[in-house]
């Protein structure tokens, strides 16, 4: 898949995960990459700019094993993003959609 | 590449493009291949599954979240070290040969002022006399070009005048030149 379609994805994606519950960093990133094809590394810096922008937050955590893990936590501001980024994804794809109807061709 | 060797591709990769908060950065690809570990992954698998230092540089970079040191100021920093470090030695070496060097140069000053005052002044009334007879006579040094015309009596007094009080002018500086000298420092050599 292209490079493009994911990253412009990926943002939406990880507030996505973080919805559901408080997630550490290798979490959200080996759920992503579990489904998507992308290098793991590239997720970590859409993490601080969701900080940056105020949609995430973080705290530390005790894990069972080894070192404490730092979580991220969404926000308000952030379940908004998320369901603007999500109406707007879901009007855009079925726009696509719609407009590669019938113009599937066949090799 | 095991873990090290790539952490510290990664530092370098940051480092070289002059990224400020590498430590911040390299602690989170630390903490994922701690994670990984726990998950019975190794080195190897971690590193494929990351992608490159030059790609996750980037991934940065796009994300807009690193703060670049700025390499110009690095450099300034160094300079004002240096002038700092020079402004010690200045203050330890310079300063207190300072008044002495001072001394030493305003004494030569007007050492060298009263000497060229004087000077002036003999010049003066050696060179206006000569003048006065050149002005005061027809003289004709190569025959076919016109003798000058012999100045006026007004003008050669006036010459003279100039000369006299001029030249005068000139020995007095000279004098209180030597005088102001002498009065200064000659009692504190």
């Amino acid at each position: 898949m292209q490079v493009q379609l994911k990253k412009g994805v990926m943002d939406m994606l990880v507030l996505a995960l973080l919805t559901q519950e408080d997630r550490y960093g290798y979490d959200i990133v080996s759920r992503i990459s579990e489904y998507i094809e992308i290098s793991e590394g590239t997720i970590y810096p859409l993490f601080n700019r969701l900080k940056k922008e105020g949609y995430v937050e973080t705290y530390l955590k005790e894990s069972s094993s080894g070192p404490s893990r730092k979580y991220y936590h969404i926000t308000e501001g952030g379940i908004e993003a998320y369901n603007n980024m999500r109406r707007e994804w879901n009007e855009f794809s079925s726009i696509v959609n719609l407009l590669l109807k019938g113009v599937d061709i066949n090799e | 590449m095991n873990k090290e060797q790539f952490l510290q591709l990664l530092k370098q990769t940051f480092s070289n493009a002059g990224v400020a908060d590498v430590d911040d950065i390299i602690e989170i690809y630390e903490d994922h291949f701690l994670a990984g570990y726990e998950r019975g992954l190794t080195d190897s698998e971690i590193i494929k599954s990351l992608g490159t230092p030059s790609e996750i540089y980037a991934s940065y970079v796009e994300a807009g979240v690193i703060t670049e040191s700025d390499s110009t100021l690095g450099d300034k920093k160094i300079n004002m070290q240096f002038v700092y470090e020079r402004f010690e030695d200045y203050k330890e070496r310079l300063l207190p040969q300072l008044p002495g060097m001072a001394r030493t140069a305003g004494s030569t000053l007007l050492a060298i002022g009263g000497g060229l005052s004087i000077a002036a002044g003999i010049l003066v009334f050696i060179c206006i006399p000569a003048i006065l007879y050149l002005l005061s006579i027809s003289w004709q040094p190569f025959e076919n070009v016109t003798a000058l015309p012999a100045a006026s009596m007004v003008t050669m007094i006036m010459i003279f005048g100039m000369g006299l009080f001029g030249g005068l002018t000139c020995i007095f500086i000279g004098m209180e030149l030597r005088n102001l000298r002498h009065r200064y420092f000659n009692n504190q050599q």
